[in-house]
């Protein structure tokens, strides 16, 4: 199951931003290359079949080609690449969580995307069930998350 | 004759991109008004004359859905053309959606297919 | 009369005689232009995505590259006459190089197609139509009278595109 939740994070994360982003995967980028640097998170909670929270990073550099691409313009503000990140990061989460359920009749509630600087993250609660992958793209690395909340047997 | 559109989205880069392409369209435009969700929608339809919306479901305040409930059962707009533009992929949601006579389009998408959606909804203006 | 487009190569032309024509696009892309009021199209073969790759042979060759062969594409088509906002814009080629899609490791023809993609968004273009993908090669012709696009598929009967 974990296994599986990662493959489909990497692959949906991979198709939507080819598509979105025109951005593509590169296999050739080490693991030791990993930075997030100048970067910033969405982080978006989720209700429905299962739910949870869907944190998704990214660099600097990464933040910049999201916003660029998608509108097609060179000048940005940082809120207008802040934006971008949110809406990349809806759009895998909004694919991503039906893949997992594994059925196309379940619904779910997306809250609206929330941008953190990476260092104002909340902590994430370690005995929630977290899957992680990293993306290496030609222009840096991404970072999802995906985070259950699994309500607590007590006995 | 020219159409007055309204782009109904949290995200104003996806607001951004629907409107490059409605503008690249070939579809003779005339008002482009935005709201970042359905509350927001609601009002400027109350205020203008509009001819096509496209509408996001995740939202703040009030989400697509229940926008879209209101414009259905609101005999001044109850014939509005309307295209959904989601992440939704629940048969269950899309289903309910398109029950109500609405088109849909699923995010991500590449700007010639909200073309075709587009041109399919108003009545199409392809002379080429 | 026949115009042959080759390889990394491009041909515009305003004569309504002229049938403009490339051979063997497997992940390369065919990308034509047209004009249909001041009958001016073009014909691009590229091979590549981008040209930071080899900037010398990109410096010789423009045509090589998408991000370098498409804006010539353009501006050239505009010194014969056309005009952006009237501009057909259609693409064929950009197929998988190996037979077994999934093994096809550099994805040359997804990512031509992909960056094309991206520099006409870039440059508020949309895709009249495109034939893409898959692992067969096709012949793209453009016939400049009538503005006319043929797909070829080795094997296979042809289409208009």
């Amino acid at each position: 199951m974990s296994n599986d939740i990662a493959q489909i994070l990497h692959e949906i994360a991979a198709s939507t931003l080819e598509e979105m982003c025109f951005m593509f995967e590169e296999p050739d980028l080490d693991e030791d290359q990993f930075h997030l640097r100048g970067g910033k998170a969405a982080l978006i909670k989720f209700k429905g079949a299962f739910s949870g929270t869907m944190i998704l990073k990214a660099s600097g550099r990464i933040l910049q080609a999201f916003g660029e691409n998608m509108l097609g313009e060179d000048e940005l503000t940082e809120g207008q690449m802040q934006d971008a990140l949110g809406e990349v990061s809806n759009v895998i989460c909004g694919n991503v969580l039906p893949e997992i359920s594994g059925s196309k009749k379940d619904v779910f509630d997306l809250e609206s995307p929330i941008i953190y600087r990476l260092d104002e993250l909340p902590e994430i609660n370690a005995e929630l069930p977290i899957e992680s992958v990293r993306l290496p793209l030609e222009e840096g690395f991404i970072e999802i998350q995906l985070i259950r909340d699994v309500p607590v047997q007590v006995s | 004759m020219a159409l007055n559109v309204l782009v109904v989205d949290d995200s104003s880069v996806m607001r951004s991109m629907i409107i490059k392409t409605l503008r690249l369209c070939g579809v003779d435009l005339s008002e482009v008004h935005e709201a970042s969700n359905g509350q927001e929608g609601l009002a400027i339809l109350r205020d203008h004359w509009v001819d096509l919306a496209l509408i996001d479901i995740n939202m703040p305040v009030m989400n697509g859905e229940q926008m879209i409930e209101h414009i259905k059962s609101n005999p001044d707009t109850e014939d509005l053309a309307v295209i959904v533009v989601s992440t939704e992929s629940s048969e269950t949601r899309i289903d309910k959606l398109l029950d109500k006579g609405v088109q849909f389009i699923h995010k991500p998408f590449t700007p010639e297919t909200l073309r075709e959606i587009i041109l399919t909804t108003v009545g199409g203006l392809d002379e080429q | 009369m026949k115009v042959i487009v080759g390889v990394a190569d491009m041909k515009i032309s305003n004569n309504k005689d002229d049938v403009l024509i490339t051979y063997a696009l497997g992940s390369c892309l065919g990308i034509t232009i047209f004009d249909p009021v001041a009958h001016v199209g073009g014909l691009l073969h590229v091979m590549l995505p981008v040209a930071s790759v080899d900037p010398i042979k990109a410096k010789s060759n423009p045509y090589m590259f998408v991000d370098t062969g498409v804006p010539r594409l353009f501006t050239e088509s505009y010194k014969l006459g056309a005009k952006k906002e009237r501009l057909v814009v259609k693409v064929a080629g950009g197929a998988s190089t190996n037979s077994e899609i999934d093994e096809d490791f550099f994805k040359i023809g997804k990512r031509n197609f992909v960056l094309l993609r991206k520099v006409l968004w870039k440059n508020g273009v949309l895709l009249k139509a495109y034939d893409v993908g898959q692992n067969h090669s096709r012949t793209m012709s453009l016939d400049i009278g009538t503005g006319q696009v043929i797909i070829k598929i080795s094997g296979k009967s042809e289409n208009e595109l």
